[in-house]
């Protein structure tokens, strides 16, 4: 884990790595094919809707709106590729984002639901909350089903293999998941890292990889002790 | 000229009128002759045809040279008599009845009028209500050009050409046709994208052909079994789709939406294209739809509820860090 504890001189605030060069990048790439795809899928799922023909028109006409589709998940396939050949063959270190085996995940779950009603403590959250583990792999699910089905409408040399059952019900699937990752992305995941009063507007790990001190201290506790701990043992450098 | 005016002048009166007789002829063949040879092919016609004749004008036919006598036949009489001067007469040929019509245009478009007579579309007796040249390229005076976009034939205009018959519950129902063509394109990406101008994605014509219209179960047919792929790799469609192609295999016009939730054990029943949906008992375009739903609104309605409870919870705390 990257997580030595930096000082910059930002205020009296002190940050932690959270996030390498390389994952924001990631997430900064997903985001612009994200929104790309989105925005020019969504006139075709909802085409007999009012904003339909604005939005294509402001896309720059139905040949542009399709290029940038394609384009934008040639992209998006691409960067889905890295990640999974990235953290599979080259980088095998970290597990944070698996689900914990003694279930302590669907015990915060469990405990956040009693806080909500007054019955409980916040819990306390290791390194990856399972708020941002169900967000990772809602994602990865995401991913994988687009990143199949999308090229299997884009290429019809497959055509000559796949029969037309199979290429209609991609279609369908394509489709479907698209609105579920556009609202899952809009409710759940900018909820957590946009619109919620402790963030708003917008939290900046994702732009800087530093989390600050005192928002580690109180969704990350477990973490944030596991570091300072390590510190007073001179087992990471300042 | 003037020894002759006194030779008039001298002579009897009698001869003097059977002179004039001749010279006033003279003088009128020489002003319409002329007038005869120099007059349009279709302007004898007018006179009494107006409506007929403009509409001709206006057609692809007249701006490549043909006029009413090329269908009707006829040939111009003149100096029958004085009243029928310049009218046609003669062998006429009436408007073709529904079964003619093949007959009376094959004479020129000898090609269009061969993939006709082998289309499902040929009229015949038992096939009264099946289109005929006049039925897709307008009214049969006023035919346009295929480029024209008044024409019917027009690139944007064909789906509404054939829809025209197709979308007829009462029509299609006594050649046991279906009508859900017009929903199942609808509901299919090439609609969408033609809709938004996008007028290379394919419409009717682009895959079941133009005057060659036959059935699926034809083998000649573009949208048979083995031209399938073919047809869909078309130059400008998507090139790299072979015939042959395994891509037959399912069904084009299918709408998931019509499909229902019944289990289907013994499949015997079924076209092998419509197999093709079925996981065994279980159509997967219906229930992965179906899944997708349960799926979408679960997640959802969960994730609101979730974000509901955060924010009454921070409303009511103070900021957590």
């Amino acid at each position: 884990m990257s997580q030595e504890m930096k000082n910059p001189d930002v205020g009296k605030e002190k940050y932690f790595k959270r996030f390498t060069t390389n994952q924001v990048l990631q997430h900064l790439g997903i985001v612009i094919t994200f929104s790309l795809v989105v925005i020019t899928g969504m006139p075709i799922k909802y085409n007999d809707q009012w904003w339909a023909p604005i939005l294509i028109d402001i896309l720059g006409g139905y040949e542009m709106r399709t290029l940038i589709h394609h384009a934008a998940g040639v992209g998006m396939v691409l960067i889905g590729i890295y990640h999974v050949v990235f953290y599979l063959l080259i980088d095998r270190g970290p597990k944070a984002l698996v689900p914990d085996a003694d279930l302590k995940d669907l015990k915060d779950f469990w405990q956040l639901m009693k806080y909500y009603f007054g019955k409980a403590e916040f819990p306390k959250y290791a390194r990856y909350s399972w708020k941002e583990k169900f967000d990772y792999w809602g994602a990865l699910w995401g991913m994988v089903i687009m990143c199949l089905s999308g090229p299997i409408l884009l290429l019809p040399q497959l055509w000559d293999y796949l029969p037309l059952s199979f290429v209609h019900i991609m279609h369908i699937i394509h489709s479907d998941e698209s609105l579920l990752a556009t609202l899952a992305i809009v409710i759940w995941h900018w909820w957590n890292v946009h619109y919620n009063p402790d963030l708003f507007p917008m939290s900046k790990v994702w732009v800087a990889g530093m989390i600050s001190e005192r928002q580690m201290k109180a969704e990350h506790p477990l973490e944030y002790e596991e570091i300072m701990r390590q510190l007073e043992e001179g087992e990471v450098e300042k | 000229m003037k020894f002759e005016l006194e030779r008039l002048k001298r002579g009897t009166n009698g001869k003097v009128v059977r002179v004039m007789i001749v010279l006033q002829l003279m003088l009128a063949l020489a002003i319409m002759l002329p007038t005869a040879a120099m007059a349009e092919g279709d302007s004898q016609c007018y006179s009494c045809h107006s409506d007929a004749v403009t509409e001709i004008r206006e057609s692809v036919h007249h701006a490549n040279g043909v006029d009413c006598m090329d269908c009707h036949g006829g040939v111009v009489l003149p100096n029958v008599s004085l009243i029928t001067r310049d009218v046609m007469s003669g062998n006429f040929v009436g408007a073709p009845t529904r079964t003619e019509t093949l007959e009376f245009c094959s004479k020129c478009h000898e090609d269009v009028g061969d993939d006709y007579e082998a289309s499902v579309h040929r009229v015949t007796s038992e096939k009264h209500d099946a289109p005929e040249c006049r039925d897709c390229h307008g009214g049969g005076h006023d035919i346009l050009s295929v480029s024209d976009p008044a024409s019917p034939t027009y690139r944007p205009n064909q789906l509404e050409m054939c829809v025209d018959c197709h979308d007829d519950h009462d029509m299609m129902e006594k050649y046991d046709v279906n009508t859900h063509v017009l929903a199942t394109y609808e509901a299919s990406y090439h609609w969408k994208a033609f809709k938004f101008g996008q007028l290379k994605a394919a419409t009717c014509l682009d895959c079941h052909g133009t005057h060659a219209v036959k059935s699926e179960d034809d083998e000649t047919s573009s949208t048979s079994d083995f031209n399938l792929g073919g047809t869909c790799g078309k130059e400008g469609c998507h090139p790299g789709v072979n015939p042959g192609a395994r891509v037959w295999m399912g069904m084009t016009h299918y709408d998931q939406h019509e499909q229902t939730p019944d289990l289907v054990f013994d499949k015997s029943g079924l076209d092998v294209k419509e197999r093709a949906y079925y996981l065994g008992p279980i159509n997967l375009a219906f229930y992965i739809e179906i899944f997708f739903i349960l799926l979408t609104c679960t997640v959802v309605i969960v994730l609101i509820i979730f974000v509901l409870l955060d924010l009454l919870t921070r409303i009511k705390m103070k900021k957590h860090f």
